[in-house]
């Protein structure tokens, strides 16, 4: 049976030599921060550039925070390669 | 990717499936039914390269990078890959031969239903390594040179790498290997292109894909070796000129033209004037059926962590993780603006592509190229070569059964 708990960790890192910065996007002012992707750079600064330049057409607000400092769990069925990792 | 030999001289190749629904038309087994509608998938498998490449959009390394994805998690992409109806997959890197387990996730790839192919700089492939990965199931190996020897060995940072891929490239023929070249075409190697086709086609290989510099990774630090608008005219015309004069004289050589799609209105403007409107309405037909620039639709990749990004040069911008997330979740998630911008970008594409006679096979081309130099997701590729003149032509009129 699949664990249907959260209880899978995703620690891998999304980056490497240059930090990765999870995007979050509010296309409208009454719409929810929408998890959009992830940019790679050096400096907030540059994550912030990067993102302005994919979203400034669309978004009313972009927030960015380190893809390292970011704790992630799921379930078992939500991504089986997360879980194979954790049969290795 | 756009088959110039296909288009002007009608070889068929197995992938036309893929890029002109030409399946019927073909004797060669053919790529078909949904999986036409997937994505071709690039995996960089590693990072880690035994070459340091002034172009590598990757930003290769020479060491192991953190977070590779293990055998068993690429088993599982593999796996999540096939049931959402993947066709290809295109193990890539850094250089894939450094991962001891490639065969092995090649036989895997391959008995799951996603046809394995290769991209490599062939320095690695012993006759052992060639065998193996035949045995494997792996389907094509495509070998990067970047100009003759000399010049060559300087882009690539290492004395003797061309004589190495040329080896590599004998011990995939020797085994019976599909194999073909991978040119990127700059300033520095333009100059190259006829000679290294007429030296490997004495080797025996067949197929020859041209692509142009994409601006993303250490691509972006060699800007000032791409191509003038003029340079680029003449390359590609190089090419189509070359691959008619190898039909005429029975080279069944195929050739392919990868990263501009300013080249498929160039081709159906070279078909006009060397075979006239029938033959450009027919090329002009393919093309539209192709699709212009497939970045958000047609291709995707995956990185040696398992980061899905728009297209394999776009590096530095990530959709998901496979690790987060299943591949097909994070490809049909419309809620991301840009991947659904990408795929209706006709009405947003400004300046000469908002008028442009051709946006219907272009599309307008490279959306990394504009972002990376005008800062703009919707302005035109800067690597567009078109005259005025053509931008405002009238592409090949649609038959209707009218005799020509």
């Amino acid at each position: 049976m699949p664990d249907d708990s959260l209880s899978v960790s995703v620690d891998e890192p999304r980056g490497d030599t240059t930090r990765e910065w999870e995007l979050f996007v509010r296309e409208s002012p009454e719409d929810p921060l929408t998890h959009a992707g992830s940019v790679s750079a050096p400096s907030a600064d540059i994550a912030r550039e990067q993102a302005t330049q994919l979203f400034e057409w669309t978004a009313t607000a972009l927030w960015l925070c380190p893809a390292d400092e970011v704790e992630r769990v799921q379930i078992e069925a939500a991504a089986a390669v997360a879980s194979a990792g954790d049969e290795a | 990717m756009i088959s110039v030999s296909k288009l002007l001289c009608d070889l068929d190749a197995e992938g036309d499936g893929l890029r002109y629904d030409a399946a019927e038309q073909s004797r060669k087994s053919q790529i078909r039914d949904r999986k036409q509608r997937r994505p071709v998938i690039v995996w960089n498998v590693t990072k880690q390269c035994n070459l340091y490449c002034e172009h590598c959009y990757a930003g290769a390394e020479t060491t192991v990078a953190d977070g590779e994805l293990s055998a068993a998690e690429g088993k599982a992409l593999l796996d999540d890959l096939a049931d959402y109806g993947v066709p290809v997959v295109l193990f890539s890197g850094g250089e894939p031969l450094v991962r001891n387990d490639l065969e092995e996730l090649v036989a895997y790839a391959n008995d799951v239903g996603v046809r394995p192919v290769l991209s490599t700089n062939g320095t690695l492939i012993t006759e052992e390594r060639a065998r193996d990965l035949r045995d494997a199931g792996l389907k094509y190996a495509g070998v990067s040179v970047d100009g003759l020897p000399e010049r060559n060995d300087a882009f690539r940072g290492e004395d003797g790498a061309f004589d190495a891929a040329v080896r590599g490239i004998r011990n995939c023929l020797d085994v019976g290997l599909k194999t073909g070249l991978r040119y990127t075409i700059t300033e520095r190697n333009a100059a190259d292109l006829t000679g290294v086709v007429d030296l490997l086609t004495d080797e025996g290989l067949d197929r020859f894909c041209f692509y142009h510099l994409d601006y993303g990774g250490r691509g972006t630090e060699i800007l000032d070796a791409d191509l003038t608008p003029e340079q680029r005219r003449d390359a590609v015309e190089t090419v189509c000129d070359m691959t008619r004069r190898y039909h005429d004289r029975g080279e069944e050589i195929e050739t392919l033209l990868v990263g501009n799609y300013a080249d498929a209105a160039y081709i159906v403007e070279y078909a006009r004037e060397h075979y006239g409107e029938a033959k450009a309405r027919t090329v002009y037909e393919y093309l539209r059926t192709n699709g212009g620039d497939p970045a958000g639709e047609r291709v995707a990749d995956v990185d040696y962590q398992g980061n899905v990004h728009l297209t394999q040069f776009w590096q530095h911008y990530s959709l998901g993780n496979v690790r987060d997330r299943a591949f097909g979740a994070i490809w049909d998630d419309d809620s991301n603006p840009v991947l659904a911008a990408l795929r209706d970008r006709e009405p947003r594409l400004t300046g000469t592509c908002a008028d442009c006679a051709y946006s219907e096979i272009c599309r307008g081309g490279s959306r990394l190229r504009a972002l990376t130099v005008e800062n703009d997701l919707f302005a035109p590729d800067p690597q567009c070569y078109l005259t005025d003149e053509e931008i405002a032509t009238s592409p090949p009129a649609p038959d209707i059964g009218a005799a020509d």
